[in-house]
């Protein structure tokens, strides 16, 4: 069992939150110049990095607040972003 | 046709209420609590005598206080906290939402602590968290050292209250932790 710092309520088993995927994908500026690919792109394409990931959680049972945090795939150490 | 109704309610764990007391802890529903939710509130919102007020998350808080005289689509506290907070804030009336649990006793603690990862010993008399307990999700208030309140959705609360008496075994019997 992970245990993620929520930023608001402190640490927490990792069941009690949801799993955002990659943080720090934006919005394309002008979706409508993107072709198919590179909409697909960014609807579905993510790094998948062995060692260090920026991630987005959501404290679901709890403050229901989102947040970024950095976990290591490999040994799930986790850090909170500066 | 006031009194029909109100003799109509069932509360999520129905008739008669649960009510179980041992020489170490006492658990018993408090049934339809008025039960408000209030969004905008940095600060914590200040409540009567009659009522508690525990954070559920950054500008959010639960309201809990004594059930209404009278069957209301929306309690009419939920009213006078909006008047009370002004534009900008959200008021709802969550009664049958959740329910509400006392638990109480120099147990108390220990049972929750069978089921819940969070280090409930840390919140002060007056806090409370928002969490897991026994894989049902709760506000968890501490109103006294040995006295808590839980709010498990409705739908919750006859898993909650089976596992309760269950994890508290030791404390209803009279005889204490005294091996057979
Ligand atoms: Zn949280």
């Amino acid at each position: 069992m992970m245990s993620l710092p929520c930023p608001h309520c402190g640490p927490r088993d990792e069941t009690e939150f949801g799993y955002g995927g990659q943080a720090g994908v934006a919005y394309p500026a002008r979706p409508g110049d993107l072709d198919d690919r590179a909409w697909a792109e960014y609807l579905f394409v993510r790094d998948n990095p062995r060692g260090w990931s920026t991630e987005r959680w959501v404290h679901r049972a709890g403050c229901r607040q989102w947040f970024v945090l950095r976990r290591h795939t490999v040994t799930h150490e986790i850090e909170s972003p500066a | 046709m006031t009194a029909d109704v109100l003799a109509l309610r069932r509360s999520p764990l129905g008739d008669p209420p649960l009510d179980v007391r041992g020489p170490r802890l006492h658990l018993r529903e408090l049934a339809f609590r008025t039960l408000l939710e209030l969004r905008g509130p940095t600060g914590r919102p200040a409540v009567g005598p009659d009522e508690h007020v525990w954070p559920l998350g950054p500008g959010w808080w639960l309201v809990d206080g004594t059930p209404d005289a009278a069957p209301a689509l929306e309690s009419p506290r939920a009213a006078a906290w909006r008047a009370a907070l002004g534009p900008g804030a959200g008021v709802v009336d969550v009664s049958c939402h959740r329910t509400t649990f006392a638990l109480s006793g120099p147990d108390a603690l220990l049972v929750l602590s069978h089921g819940c990862s969070i280090d409930l010993e840390r919140v002060p008399v007056g806090q409370g968290v928002q969490g897991v307990l026994a894989h049902a999700q709760v506000v968890l208030g501490r109103v006294g050292q040995d006295d808590w309140r839980i709010h498990p959705r409705a739908s919750f609360a006859r898993h909650l209250a089976a596992w309760l008496v269950d994890a508290a075994a030791e404390s209803w019997e009279p005889w204490g932790d005294q091996e057979d």
